[in-house]
């Protein structure tokens, strides 16, 4: 669903990705960690056609996104770090105009049972968003990704700034997702949560994925070892 | 993208630009001023009408009175005074004025222009003709400060108004980071401008040209399609005058991630369109293409009328001579009559004759100076703006001079009618009542009006071309 | 440390490519109004002379003809204008310069430029350098004082100087300084220039007094500018983010510049409307027939005249007398229709004060009404300068009238008319001469509009302080 095939990408001197590959089917889960400036970001954008890889390939679901962007994002849907939003309109609101551009219609009640389902509270769907926390904006964020019913997407730092319960229910989230079949590529530094919900996990560092592996295999300390010795290496 | 799924886009811009209040209170703004000026245009053009009215009805009136006199003179129920006798032309022709109209245009309401009083009427008579009225004692303080008009709101507080709805149009959602969110749903980034753009051209049209067309329904006194055609005309100007800003605003936000950047942009494109380019404009053509120096033409005047008067006694001899029919066949009958029939009259129509190409002279080089500005508004869409809307208002050098050619004519055929009874001292009659020739003015086709703007019309499609070009161009390659 | 603060300020201003192309482009724009003015101004003077000794000389040689139809026909006379014409060209526009001295009534000023000059109908404004120098002189300075601590908002500094041992208002009147040496630098060799082009253009007698309006001229026109810095700045200090100020001040400019005189304008001429000018002239002819305030109308002055002549003459009849009625007469109407044009121009000038009033009201919400009468004041394209030479050249109406009146007195006999005056009888009529008012009259004139940007420099830099003490990263 998702691939890439020797991507490369520079910022001037600057190598951002170095012949990355990857590859994510549809129903897994797959964790990049790394530090900042590994070039998890990039990789993210290069799915997302905002950014021409400079040598490769970037594929969603067998379509290239640098030259048929709206083909590549209709299947894919995104949820940034930051979740900004409109803040004159409400969440329901935000979600309407979202799903819309999305190119889907949806009544009133199926808007309130995807931000339900994302997990915002009902006292909150007619609240202006500029009123929101973090999370609430981030729950909005999720909804517009189960709205556009999308086969792929791609989480950028989605936990950061959530506290635990926020976050774990996000994590149940994705696994609802990726059971009904969604490939899901989330950049993430939350050791923790990768080992709890990711199919695999690539250990990003200087735009290369040093080391790859099913974390079922390991507990969370054992991850984590591994991740201070790909750093150090 | 289906025009189902593009409709829809509308209708969610239209709630997202309504959820911002400050839209609606700018909306809000321009509807005030638009209706403000357009109510005071409005009122203007009712006390134009009201005047012309009362001055073709008082001149026919007096001509009415002096018939009436005339009859009561020849049935022996009225004494001829010396003053006051409506049997002699002389006394009845002297004071007789005509009053000819040019009448407001349906959307003479847009402007003021640069009309002083007088509410273009023209007295014709025997004498010389003129503006009914005495110079204006407006002001001229005031009338520095120029008025608040719908075509001063429509060609420079406008684009101010556009620019404020849409300077942020894509920018800021880079600001607040929703540019990523909003790119990954699968529609570019150009429609959704676009789309956004369309909201506001929507609402500032309707508003505009809803405010205006009720005015001059109110304005209008019959000829419904004069102000078809003429409000067709205008409104399309507008409606490419809206899209231009629009389109500018387009351009700049594709590349631009800070809002105030855009609106400093914007605003400088403002200055350099509405402020510089005409300055310049009136500069160069203050220089090559002055306005008419009237002084000269005063002095030229004078000259004559001191030369005729000087040869008053071979003046009048000559008119006598080249128009035997005119010559008096009764002594004067006193000194102030002699004066004004044996001198003064030929006198006036021999100064007449000679200075007749002098005052063409001026408005020749008034339409010539309005030629060249429409040729300088082709880089100016707000010069081609106010351009065009003085001209649907009616303030064409043209229209004046073609509306001054027919009063030429009026006068040239009532002097024909009655000047033989005036020179040769001969009675009037009923008939010469009845058969006095009869004022019939059309004014020009709205048909002209569109010809003569053809270069304006095209400085502001070259305008909206080139920016929607631009706008298309960097809006294919703009990211979030 | 006040010194240091603007001296970086103004070095970081000149290094901003936009702020210089901007600024040179402003004063391009003027240097070339100011160019165009110069050239006017000439053309107009030259012609102005021209035009004085032509019309007089027409007076001199008209052919013979009867004294009243003479005083018809009348003398043209045009105001001079002073050199600072060529940067401040005010009233001239919408007023012209020319006056017809006629027989029968006090005539208004006419042949504007303005109302021939299509040219004029496509900008917002005036085209003299004053105009657009307050026009966009004033843009700049209330969008630099806006943006004045964008840059330090935006990338984080504010917080770090606000934590150090300079006050706000210290460091705030540092960066006003800065920005005041910047715009002098722009404007101070247009300043030179304009001086350069006066002393060229001025006769060495008028020097004196062109140079001290010249210099109020500046004053004013510095204070305006500095106003509306530290009005930006103030904008600045209390927005919420650079856009905010930056709106605001576009919206302050628009409001005050464009908008607000024509408000102003339209407002004094709702409250205090000018009669047009056939009502003018109607009001006048009703009071000349029948009189006003006890006084008798034309008819029973007529008769008043016919019985007090024949008593002084000592005559049973008119066409007894030794001396022309008919000379009488002329000088009893024109005397009569003197007294009522008094009267209603009194009115008349009575609502163009109410109107000022009106406008200098609206000066104190907008300084730019307040600059700009200030400037043609200074210059003396003002109405006041305008009326001096109007009342100089009613005088010299009325006396030349007097002088034809007189002629058909002594050239006629009992109710003859017609008689021939000649060049003779002209020159009789002197050359019109007139002295133009000098600088103190200008600033007696201008006081309300000075006092207006006096209190509003005052208030801006007040608010200035204020909010500089508020400032908040």
């Amino acid at each position: 669903m998702l691939t890439a095939h020797r991507l490369h990408k520079r910022y001037g001197e600057q190598v951002a990705l170095q012949a990355l590959d990857l590859d994510i089917a549809p129903g897994q889960i797959y964790a990049l960690l790394g530090p900042n400036g590994a070039g998890k970001t990039t990789t993210i954008q290069c799915f997302l056609g905002f950014l021409q890889p400079d040598g490769g390939q970037v594929r969603v679901d067998g379509i290239d996104p640098s030259t048929d962007p709206a083909s590549a994002r209709t299947r894919l849907a995104y949820i940034p770090e930051q979740v900004n939003l409109y803040g004159q309109f409400t969440g329901d609101e935000n979600l309407h105009y979202f799903a819309e551009l999305g190119g889907h219609r949806y009544s009133r009640r199926e808007r309130e049972a995807l931000l339900a389902d994302a997990g915002l509270q009902a006292a909150a769907f007619d609240q202006r968003v500029s009123a929101y926390s973090k999370g609430m904006r981030q729950k909005v964020g999720i909804a517009i990704a189960l709205a556009k019913q999308a086969r792929a997407l791609l989480l950028d730092e989605p936990t950061s700034g959530l506290d635990p319960s926020a976050s774990h229910e996000f994590s149940r989230l994705l696994q609802g997702m990726a059971d009904r079949g969604v490939a899901i590529l989330m950049a993430t530094h939350d050791l923790f949560r990768a080992r709890e919900v990711a199919t695999r996990v690539g250990i990003m560092r200087g735009g290369v994925i040093r080391r790859e592996l099913a974390p079922s295999e390991l507990d969370a300390r054992d991850l984590e070892a591994i991740y201070l010795e790909v750093m150090a290496a | 993208m289906s025009m189902t799924r593009l409709a829809r886009l509308l209708v969610q811009e239209w709630r997202l630009f309504a959820a911002n209040r400050s839209n609606l209170v700018l909306l809000t703004v321009l509807a005030a001023l638009l209706g403000f000026s357009v109510a005071n245009g409005v009122g203007r053009v009712n006390a134009t009408q009201a005047a012309q009215q009362e001055a073709v009805a008082a001149a026919t009136a007096r001509w009415a009175d002096a018939r009436s006199q005339f009859v009561e003179i020849t049935e022996g129920r009225r004494e001829k005074q010396q003053f006051d006798d409506a049997t002699r032309a002389d006394l009845v022709l002297m004071s007789q004025r005509n009053a000819l109209v040019l009448k407001p245009t349906p959307l003479a309401l847009l402007s003021v222009g640069p009309a002083r009083e007088g509410h273009d009427i023209v007295a014709v008579g025997v004498q010389a003709r003129g503006a009914a009225g005495a110079a204006s004692r407006e002001n001229p303080a005031i009338r520095l400060d120029g008025p608040l008009d719908a075509a001063f709101v429509i060609t420079w507080l406008l684009p101010l108004m556009l620019i404020v709805l849409s300077y942020d149009v894509l920018s800021r959602d880079r600001e607040q980071q929703v540019a990523h969110m909003l790119a990954s749903q699968g529609v570019g980034l150009g429609v959704i401008v676009l789309a956004r753009l369309a909201v506001r051209f929507v609402a500032v049209f309707a508003l505009t040209a809803g405010i205006v067309t009720v005015g001059v329904a109110l304005v209008m006194q019959g000829e419904l399609s004069r102000a078809i055609a003429d409000l067709a005309l205008w409104l399309s100007a507008l409606a490419v005058f809206i899209a231009f800003w629009l389109a500018l605003a387009a351009g700049v936000n594709a590349r631009t991630k800070n809002s105030a950047a855009a609106g400093l942009t914007l605003m400088g494109f403002w200055i350099v369109i509405s402020l510089l380019l005409p300055v310049v404009a009136s500069q160069l053509l203050s220089g090559a293409s002055a306005a008419p120096q009237r002084l000269d033409s005063v002095l030229g005047r004078r000259a004559l009328d001191a030369e005729l008067t000087e040869l008053a006694a071979e003046v009048t001899e000559r008119y006598y001579a080249e128009n035997p029919a005119r010559r008096p066949q009764t002594p004067a009958i006193n000194e102030y009559e002699q004066y004004f029939v044996e001198s003064y009259y030929p006198r006036q129509v021999a100064l007449d004759a000679q200075f007749e190409p002098l005052a063409r002279l001026v408005a020749a080089r008034k339409v010539e100076q309005a030629e060249r500005l429409r040729t300088a508004a082709l880089f100016s869409p707000s010069m081609a703006m106010k351009m065009l809307t003085d001209d649907v208002a009616g303030y064409a050098p043209e229209r004046w001079h073609r509306f001054d050619t027919a009063a030429a004519e009026f006068q040239a055929k009532w002097r024909a009618f009655y000047d033989i009874k005036f020179a040769s001292r001969t009675p009037l009659t009923l008939d010469d009542y009845d058969d006095a020739p009869r004022v019939a003015y059309r004014d020009e086709h709205p048909h002209a009006r569109a010809v003569r703007n053809t270069l304006p019309a095209i400085g502001l499609l070259l305008a909206i071309l080139l920016a929607a070009l631009a706008a298309h161009a960097r809006l294919r390659r703009a990211g979030p | 440390m006040l010194t240091a603060i603007a001296r970086r300020e103004l070095q970081l201003q000149l290094r901003d490519g936009r702020l210089v192309v901007t600024v040179l482009l402003m004063l391009a724009l003027i240097g070339a109004a100011v160019a165009v003015g110069w050239r006017e101004h000439n053309e107009g003077e030259r012609e102005r002379q021209l035009f004085a000794e032509r019309s007089y000389a027409q007076w001199l040689t008209q052919p013979p003809k009867h004294p009243h139809r003479a005083a018809a026909f009348g003398l043209y006379v045009a105001k001079p204008e002073s050199p600072l014409a060529i940067f401040e060209s005010g009233l001239r526009p919408h007023a012209g310069r020319t006056l017809w001295l006629e027989a029968h009534a006090q005539t208004a000023f006419s042949y504007a430029p303005a109302d021939d000059d299509l040219a004029a109908t496509v900008l917002p404004g005036e085209r003299s350098g004053a105009a657009l120098l307050q026009l966009l002189g004033g843009l700049v300075a209330l969008v630099l004082g806006a943006l004045a601590i964008s840059r330090e908002r935006e990338t984080g500094v504010l917080r770090q100087i606000l934590a150090q041992r300079v006050s706000p208002l210290r460091w705030a009147a540092g960066k006003y300084l800065g920005l005041v040496a910047t715009l002098a630098i722009a404007l101070v060799p247009l300043a030179v220039v304009v001086i350069a082009a006066l002393v060229a253009i001025t006769s060495p007698t008028e020097r004196g007094d062109v140079a001290a309006r010249a210099l109020a001229g500046l004053f004013g026109n510095a204070a305006y500018l500095l106003a509306m810095l530290a009005i930006g700045m103030s904008v600045a200090m209390i927005a919420r983010s650079s856009r905010a100020a930056l709106i605001v001040a576009l919206a302050l400019w628009v409001a005050g510049s464009l908008l607000a005189p024509r408000i102003a304008a339209h407002l004094a001429v709702t409250l205090a409307p000018t009669p047009d000018a056939i009502a003018y002239r109607q009001a006048i002819g009703a009071e000349f027939a029948s009189g006003y305030d006890g006084v008798p109308g034309w008819s029973e002055q007529l008769r008043q005249l016919e019985a007090d002549t024949l008593v002084e003459h000592g005559v049973p009849s008119l066409d007894d007398l030794p001396i022309g009625y008919s000379g009488l007469r002329m000088k009893l109407m024109t005397a009569w229709t003197d007294q009522v044009s008094d009267r209603h121009y009194a009115r008349l000038r009575a609502i163009y004060e109410s109107q000022e009033h009106i406008r200098m009201a609206a000066a104190v919400l907008a300084p730019a009404i307040a600059a700009r009468a200030y400037s043609h004041g200074m210059a003396g394209m003002d109405w006041s300068h305008y009326q001096h030479f109007s009342s100089a050249a009613e005088t010299y109406r009325r006396d030349f009238n007097l002088v034809m009146n007189e002629l058909i007195v002594h050239g006629t006999r009992g109710q003859a008319w017609e008689m021939d005056a000649g060049p003779e009888d002209w020159a009789l009529v002197e050359p019109f001469h007139y002295d133009p008012p000098d600088a103190r009259f200008a600033l007696r004139q201008v006081q309300l509009p000075a006092a207006i940007l006096i209190g509003w420099l005052a208030l801006a830099w007040l608010l200035l302080a204020l909010t500089a003490r508020k400032l908040r990263p």
